[in-house]
């Protein structure tokens, strides 16, 4: 306990906000099961994912841990959470875009919890980083920090380019506490996975980052990397947002990610603690990734729990099962109380990503916050954790300035919603800069679309007078350099319009001196 | 959404109330020195503010009670009365008010879109059309809430008859000039070294400096209450401070007889309200942190000059509207390198 009181350094980033600490006691965090639903619905959301990926069909039997798709360069498998039948398989296209292809797999569970085969390798370090990067590939693990980012792809990328793993325990909401709870239960696990990560791309140091509130589990850990010289604990100031894998590598190094490159390309490795444990789970017991902690987070009475939930479990199931019986007195959120989106169908399922539910009591506001104009407080600009200006932001975007707001980065901002939380007049600034992100890429992809008609126009072009001259290579007093330069037609024109001219001016001057020789005759 | 989770969420409402929370022990010290014709001041510029307000709020259409709510414009109303000597009859009252809440903050579009700060539109108003007025002098107040001290503050405000006191320059009895600082640019050019001798203008000098010493130091006990519930930002405080202390300092070594020292500046005239009430209203002022120290170091370079060398005895008003009127320049070049770019 001391221990930990007499490390000096804390790391820190510019911005940012302290948050109220948890009353609760830490200590209390265990991993609690719920049972097994009668149907998980797995939800498969990528992008390009053709319907001949899939492996299954409906009426077949799967058995627990079975993959469901083939993977392919963009996308991991995703694999049965149980044993079971496919009862349904659905196509929906997401509403937010129609290259966004969603599939819903409903599997009806026979409660057997049946598992395929696993093969399990009790000695990585005889294989070599590729066969480990297909086994990880494999079993479907993605960033379960909310990533969801392929692992495997990032192992294959950083091979020989990194020099130093870190290992994200920091939670990125205050109130979440989904990881801590994995540190504390599986604790050597994480470090075997550490050591598999370390092993494939062959890092000299690794760093573990963490909170400062969570004492006794730093005490612990230290303990346990007295004597294993690769290990490093860094920690963290408590503040929010301290997770994204940006503020992480500012917070240790001070200097920022270059603009358009990842971690990987300045030599850090940045994996969250639970997709280092799933890639663990992976590699020694060849398990795929069909579970995870998810931290139950109660508004009401700060009651915190964390879950270990089989991915496609309906979140409907996991509310009757806590006794939440009106579901529709409460208001769930998907994220933690900073991020907080709300949830509209009840029917969704726990998937890869999400790793907190927030259930909140659904109260009729009696009292509307008044929207004040903003009063150019400035608070917003000292808590971005990016250094951007959101005030200026939040003007640009209001009056549709896109080229001013793209000057003033607004692709930067992480959508942390701090900005929005310290305003004084209750502006909803992260809305306005969701609109104007989309705005800002709808006008990037028209740029570059115009490009490549404009490309597709040159090559044309090009490719009609590679021709021509092939035609007329024998007909050397035809110049077909000015066919091509539009410049006949100007010509002409401009040909005639001269004429015109004189003409009319010959017409002016014979009235001229028709009047004046009239006026002589008069005289 | 309102959080409990956030140290320091403060909405607008709060923001105001806890400046005026703040002005309190200047209100008191005032009180203490000049009488209770400053609380019956600032309540009449509260009266006439709330009034134009509901007035102006009524012909815009806007709702009412949410645009009263927020507390700004008796912010504005007491800064203003703060501000002003205590001898303005309630009709130029009604004219500062007006001038202040309706053409510096509702013509330009309500509170959060007004270039220029509402209470010294109020007070530059009054500056230019009443000079004689503005720095009139008042009698060392001796019978503290007795009722006579009521009456005589009554009658000056409202039937302005006390007026033998308010135009005498030249009775030592009363003390000549509203501040200390419109002492010396009247007799320093000339005879200040010689005027210090006179005894008895000595002691009462000593009187008045001290009583804009402590009205001064009350205003900068507020200013620390600002801080510490992280209401303002250190920055332009600071800045304003540092460029006034800088410059003053600098002349001062060149001409010590001529200029007065660095530190009569910060404990006499408006200096500390300038630095932590009217400088740091949040509308009027950069919103970034490099553009709030640049704002800060304009305005106590433009103080400087004004005090040393122009007639008008204490620059704050114009500083501070001059700044104003750069802010919307600085805003518009100072841009932040967000996150990974080249660092500007
Ligand atoms: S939401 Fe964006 S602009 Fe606002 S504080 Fe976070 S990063 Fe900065
Ligand atoms: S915090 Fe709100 S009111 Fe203050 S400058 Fe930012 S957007 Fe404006």
């Amino acid at each position: 306990m001391y221990y930990t009181l007499l490390i000096k350094k804390k790391y820190n980033f510019s911005g940012g906000i302290k948050c109220l600490s948890i009353n609760t006691e830490l200590d209390n965090y265990i991993i609690n099961y719920i049972p097994y639903p009668k149907e998980f619905f797995v939800h498969v959301k990528y992008n390009t994912l053709k319907k001949n990926m899939l492996r299954v069909k409906i009426n077949q039997k799967v058995l627990c841990g079975e993959p469901l798709t083939f993977g392919d360069c963009l996308s991991v498998p995703i694999h049965a959470p149980t044993s079971g039948l496919i009862k349904n398989i659905e196509f929906n296209s997401n509403c937010f875009g129609i290259n966004k292809e969603n599939i819903k797999i409903t599997i009806i569970s026979d409660y057997l919890d049946q598992w395929i085969r696993l093969k399990k390798i009790n000695n990585y370090k005889l294989y070599s980083p590729q066969s480990l990067i297909k086994i990880i590939y494999r079993s479907g693990v993605v960033g379960l920090g909310g990533a969801y980012f392929s692992s495997s792809k990032k192992l294959m990328l950083s091979i020989n380019k990194v020099h130093t793993l870190v290992v994200n325990a920091v939670e990125s909401d205050p109130y979440i506490t989904a990881d801590y709870c994995l540190m504390n239960n599986y604790l050597n696990e994480i470090f075997i996975g550490c050591e598999i990560i370390s092993w494939i791309s062959k890092v000299k140091n690794i760093f573990i980052v963490i909170q400062e509130d969570k004492i006794k589990l730093i005490s612990q850990i230290k303990l346990l990397i007295q004597n294993k010289p690769l290990f490093k604990i860094c920690i963290f100031k408590k503040k929010y947002p301290a997770g994204s894998s940006k503020i992480i590598i500012q917070s240790l190094t001070g200097k920022d990610i270059p603009y358009g490159q990842h971690s990987i390309d300045i030599g850090y490795l940045i994996f969250n603690i639970a997709t280092v444990y799933a890639i663990k789970r992976a590699v020694i017991n060849g398990e795929p990734l069909i579970q995870r902690i998810v931290s139950l987070y109660n508004d009401k009475n700060h009651l915190s729990k964390n879950f270990l939930i089989r991915i496609g479990t309906p979140i409907n199931f996991f509310l009757n099962y806590l006794k939440i019986k009106n579901n529709l007195d409460y208001m769930i959120y998907i994220g933690g109380v900073f991020m907080n989106n709300i949830l509209i169908d009840l029917n969704y399922s726990i998937s890869k990503d999400i790793n907190c539910v927030l259930i909140r009591k659904y109260e009729k506001k009696t009292k509307k916050p008044i929207n004040y104009s903003c009063i150019n407080c400035g608070y917003c600009v000292q808590v971005c954790p990016v250094n951007l200006l959101p005030q200026k932001l939040y003007l640009h975007s209001k009056y549709n300035h896109h080229e001013k707001a793209k000057s003033s980065y607004i692709m930067d901002c992480i959508e942390c919603k701090i900005c929005e939380k310290v305003c004084p007049s209750n502006i909803p600034l992260v809305k306005y800069f969701k609109r104007e992100k989309i705005i800002q890429n709808e006008i990037d992809t028209e740029i570059k679309r115009k490009k490549m008609f404009f490309n597709h126009f040159q090559q044309r072009e090009a490719r009609i007078l590679n021709q021509k001259t092939i035609v007329h290579e024998n007909k050397n007093d035809f110049n077909n350099t000015n066919l091509m330069k539009f410049s006949v037609l100007e010509k002409t024109s401009k040909k005639e319009f001269v004429n015109k001219q004189e003409i009319e001016k010959n017409i002016r001057k014979e009235i001229l001196r028709s009047s004046i020789e009239r006026a002589k005759l008069k005289k | 959404m309102n959080l409990p989770y956030i140290y320091n969420h403060y909405s607008v409402k709060n923001i105001m109330f806890f400046v005026l929370i703040a002005s309190i022990p200047a209100i008191l010290t005032e009180c203490y020195f000049f009488g209770v014709v400053v609380l019956i001041q600032i309540l009449l510029f509260i009266i006439f503010s709330l009034l134009f307000e509901i007035i102006i709020l009524k012909i815009r259409g806007k709702n009412i009670k949410n645009n009263i709510l927020d507390n700004s414009s008796i912010v504005t109303a007491v800064l203003l009365g703060l501000s002003v000597p205590a001898t303005l009859t309630w009709w130029m009252i009604m004219f500062s008010s007006f001038f202040a809440i309706v053409v510096a903050k509702h013509l330009y579009g309500g509170l959060g879109q007004n270039i220029f700060n509402p209470a010294m539109v109020g007070y530059a108003v009054l500056l230019i059309s009443f000079p004689l007025y503005m720095s009139a002098c008042y009698k060392e107040n001796t019978k503290l809430f007795s009722l006579d001290d009521v009456t005589i503050s009554i009658n000056k405000i409202f039937f302005q008859t006390s007026k033998s006191d308010v135009f005498i320059d030249n009775d030592p009895d009363i003390f000549t000039k509203a501040t200390p600082l419109n002492d010396f640019k009247n007799k320093s050019r000339a005879s200040y070294n010689t005027s210090l001798e006179n005894i008895s203008l000595k002691n009462k000098k000593i009187i008045i400096f001290s009583s804009w010493n402590y009205i001064n130091i009350s205003f900068l006990l507020g200013g620390f209450f600002l801080l510490y519930k992280k209401i303002i930002c250190w920055r332009i405080p600071f800045s304003f401070l540092f460029s006034l202390f800088i410059f003053s300092t600098i002349n001062y070594f060149f001409s010590t007889n001529l200029i007065v020292c660095p530190l009569f500046h910060f404990f006499s005239g408006g200096t500390m309200i300038c630095a932590f009430f009217i400088s740091t209203d949040p509308v009027t002022t950069s919103y970034s942190n490099i553009g709030k120290i640049i704002f800060g170091l304009i305005i106590g370079f433009l103080v400087y000059i004004i005090r040393n060398y122009s007639d008008y005895p204490d620059g704050i008003a114009f500083s501070v509207l001059f700044g104003n009127m750069i802010v919307p320049l600085i805003d518009d070049f100072l841009k932040t390198s967000g996150y990974g770019h080249k660092k500007i």
